[in-house]
């Protein structure tokens, strides 16, 4: 996994913190909207898999599917 | 790499093995259009054609065929799922065909666009009720990408479910 601490980002985090409305967990509650995309240099893909890898060392055992899928709109 | 990178890793690998170019779709899809969350939906667009060798190599990879219909199919492998939707209708063969291809750490793969992926959210919402997390999906995925979004294409699929009015509400 990969720590980094850069200053800049984390000052224009918190400013963004005010008017953000989502939550991110990994973010301790703190609400932030991560600036995702291209033109932020952040790959949603990546910032999926560094996730996943918390989630999976807490939560290492992950229900799989029980039952088929369910009902008969399918119209796509 | 995790397990599930290299699942999805895998995967991709034996499509092209089949030469087969799916799509995905699902909750990665969703992670791949701006939306990131905890998810482990493996989900991918498959040409009807290819249904069945598809379902064969899965089954040469360890997977268990929960379900299979024209339509779908849900594969489990342990502690991991994989579904297939199929394209066999003019909208989905048309979604299939115009998904972008993108580099990701686990291949080169193709995702489809953010109009087809709400579409079949709300397919599998119309299906489910129960699945208020394709709701959710389809919230954030309007509220990030509001300002290019195709709104006809999207009227068409709520209309397609006799939701047109839930369009509007989910807008805000």
């Amino acid at each position: 996994m990969n720590f980094s601490d850069n200053t800049d980002t984390h000052v224009e985090t918190a400013q963004n913190r005010a008017d953000a409305s989502a939550v991110l967990a990994r973010e301790a509650g703190v609400p932030f909207d991560p600036p995702v995309g291209k033109a932020f240099g952040i790959d949603p893909i990546v910032e999926w898999l560094s996730l996943m890898e918390v989630v999976q060392m807490l939560c290492p055992v992950w229900p799989v599917r029980d039952r088929p899928m369910q009902g008969n709109h399918w119209r796509l | 790499m995790s397990n599930l990178a290299d699942q999805i890793r895998e995967a991709l690998s034996m499509f092209a093995r089949n030469d087969t170019e799916p799509a995905l779709i699902g909750g990665l899809a969703v992670v791949a259009h701006q939306v990131v969350r905890a998810t482990k939906d493996v989900d991918f667009l498959v040409e009807a054609e290819a249904a069945q060798k598809v379902h064969d190599a899965l089954l040469g990879l360890g997977y268990q065929c929960l379900y299979r219909s024209e339509d779908a199919a849900n594969y489990v492998r342990a502690a991991q799922g994989l579904d297939l939707l199929y394209a066999h209708r003019p909208l989905a063969r048309r979604l299939l065909a115009q998904a972008s291809e993108r580099e990701t750490p686990m291949g080169r793969m193709r995702i489809i666009s953010v109009e087809g992926l709400i579409g079949f959210k709300l397919q599998g919402f119309v299906n489910d009720a129960t699945r208020t997390r394709d709701l959710d999906d389809i919230r954030a995925l309007l509220k990030i990408h509001r300002t290019s979004l195709d709104m006809d294409e999207l009227r068409e699929y709520f209309a397609l479910f006799n939701q047109p009015e839930l369009l509007n509400e989910l807008l805000g």
